[in-house]
């Protein structure tokens, strides 16, 4: 009789506890629900007046400006070698660029085999890391400068096209 | 915008005449059936453009669309059906505020959707990518699929793409009100769901709570918008809450028509195909229990759209997923998983009170109610198949984990969220306290 007394009055209890926080979860999501709304007067409000293009330099930064660039500079059936230390480049090159085909070597992932045989030889740097020996000896030979991009932040980018 | 709004009625309006042609009645008001027209809607049109493309048809989107349109003025003239648009709505003046709250969230989100050109990471590589390549080329070349290194199926893609068709160019910002049609269908089909179970004004408070749950709201429409998660979280809710309906009612239209989306749900994503197994299995103990073996013809429709993208993707030697290449199962991550695991569901950030207090629920299992176990069988089996991911993951676990978990509970969300709702309203329902029961009566 006493264990069926003690389950029940645990079972009560639990069941106001989970009540409670049932409220409390409603308490937190209207307040939450309050914040995100007023975000349309606070942050949104500013996106309305962007164009397009702002939007997208505003959110994907220097990257976005080089791609378009490249992007100008190259055939819609160029094959195109993308040289980075940016992991956001290696997709958003691919999304941007497309029908261009992309192959893009990340300097920490992947490993560069020379020579390359894409027309388009492009690098792209947003930690200043350099061009190696053999790689830099392989543009002087086969690769002609054609635009290059320098941000106000720092970040480099070269456009190179096969001579 | 209009392009894409467009887009989506015709979605709509495929949906609606494949049910129509099926003769599957089994819903009390238009209102209510809208989200399963949208779910067989996007299934029909991303296998009528991947059949179109296997046999070279081309894509303008009035040879993928004219034929629905056909059918579907054929249907409204030739067949009766009368439905009324609105259901009857008995709220409380809580329940009240809670729909114009959850009114205003959702027309936040849409709002949101559409103010930023598509951001999320997963989406350039995969969803909108194949879209945007699907429309330049316009078809499937095979060779794609190792260029852009995904085995992921189609359907998300292909609509993405059909909607590009009806606006004639790549937009990647208004294309993200696709995405956001997902958030607001989920939130139609849960509020429609969880109301048989809980009463009018409880469903609109869970409803509340889901869509304004941080993590759905971002997939919905706020930076996160253009990826599958809630997508397939929606094809997992309506497939469970049909499958429950078949094997309470056995109403063989619920049985087809979950069939229908249990197909659809493993074209989202590849985690669909383990959702279908488990939900197959729980069809073939039905049936084998009921006695009505004819039943199970109907999974035919659910199987044979799998098989032959299996078969497809055989054919055309598809990259194998990095977690099948060598499968090996390492017992001895089980620990650091569980806590992480934990970790994840305590989030509050992400989830508020969503998991904390679906475990608390859990634990005590105060309903003790047989009627949920099918939403806790399949919520469950999910949830060890991606426990198992983890498991066998060739690369850091926890880097993994932190990855994506948060994106892979998306998909069983909805479905704890009904579960919840369902133990709560008894608990509502029975609560002994008297002077409790008296508030509670009055609010919900």
């Amino acid at each position: 009789m006493r264990t069926i007394n003690l389950y029940k009055k645990i079972k009560k209890n639990c069941e106001l506890l989970i009540l409670l926080l049932f409220l409390i979860w409603i308490l937190f999501s209207l307040l939450r629900t309050f914040l995100n709304v007023t975000k349309v007067y606070s942050e949104e409000r500013f996106w309305v007046n962007y164009s397009e293009v702002e939007k997208k330099i505003r959110l994907f930064g220097d990257i976005h400006i080089f791609l378009t660039l490249l992007k100008s500079k190259t055939a819609l059936n160029d094959y195109i070698t993308l040289y980075t230390d940016d992991k956001k480049a290696h997709y958003y090159a691919k999304y941007v660029l497309y029908p261009r085909k992309v192959k893009v070597i990340e300097i920490e992932k992947d490993k560069i085999e020379l020579p390359i045989d894409n027309r388009i030889f492009s690098t792209y740097f947003a930690k200043s890391v350099g061009l190696t020996k053999n790689l830099k000896q392989m543009l002087k030979n086969d690769y002609e400068l054609i635009y290059q991009y320098v941000s106000p932040g720092g970040e480099i980018g070269k456009v190179y096209i096969k001579k | 915008m209009i392009g894409t709004i467009l887009g989506i009625i015709i979605i709509i309006i495929t949906g609606y005449t494949l049910l129509r042609i099926l003769n599957i009645d089994i819903f009390e008001s238009i209102v209510e059936e809208i989200p399963y027209y949208f779910a067989t809607g996007v299934g029909c049109i991303a296998l009528q453009m991947y059949l179109y493309s296997r046999v070279g048809i081309p894509w303008g989107w009035y040879l993928i669309a004219g034929p629905w349109l056909i059918l579907f003025t054929s249907v409204l003239l030739f067949k009766k059906y009368s439905l009324k648009l609105l259901p009857n709505l008995k709220l409380t003046r809580v329940g009240k505020v809670f729909l114009f709250i959850n009114i205003t969230l959702l027309l936040f989100v849409g709002f949101e959707s559409v103010i930023r050109p598509l951001s999320a990471w997963d989406s350039w590589s995969i969803w909108l990518l194949k879209s945007k390549i699907f429309f330049i080329d316009g078809l499937i070349k095979p060779e794609i699929f190792t260029y852009v290194e995904s085995d992921y199926p189609l359907a998300i893609s292909l609509t993405g793409t059909f909607i590009y068709q009806v606006i004639g160019r790549v937009d990647d910002t208004s294309v993200l009100l696709l995405f956001f049609s997902f958030y607001l269908m989920l939130g139609i089909a849960l509020f429609f769901s969880m109301r048989k179970y809980t009463g009018s004004t409880l469903a609109m408070t869970f409803t509340f709570l889901f869509l304004a749950t941080q993590n759905i709201l971002r997939h919905g429409g706020r930076y996160e918008a253009g990826q599958a998660d809630l997508a397939l979280g929606f094809y997992f809710f309506i497939s469970a809450v049909l499958l429950y309906r078949y094997i309470i009612t056995k109403e063989r239209k619920s049985l087809l028509l979950c069939n229908i989306c249990l197909g659809i749900t493993a074209l989202i994503k590849n985690e669909g195909i383990t959702f279908v197994i488990i939900a197959q299995v729980i069809i073939i103990i039905q049936v084998l229990k009921t006695k009505k073996y004819k039943d199970i013809l109907f999974s035919l429709l659910c199987i044979v759209p799998i098989v032959d993208w299996y078969i497809y993707k055989e054919v055309i030697n598809m990259p194998k997923n990095f977690l099948l290449i060598s499968p090996t199962i390492y017992i001895g991550r089980i620990g650091i998983l569980l806590k992480e695991f934990l970790k994840e569901f305590l989030d509050l950030v992400r989830w508020n009170l969503l998991w904390a207090l679906f475990i608390l629920t859990t634990i005590l299992n105060l309903s003790k109610s047989r009627k949920i176990l099918i939403f806790y069988y399949l919520l469950f089996g999910q949830l060890a198949v991606y426990f198992l991911i983890y498991l066998i993951t060739p690369i850091n676990p926890i880097e993994h984990l932190r990855s994506s978990l948060n994106r892979l509970l998306i998909h069983l969300a909805p479905i704890a969220i009904i579960i919840m709702a369902i133990i709560i309203s008894n608990i509502v329902g029975k609560t002994n306290n008297k002077l409790l029961k008296k508030h509670l009566k009055k609010l919900f």
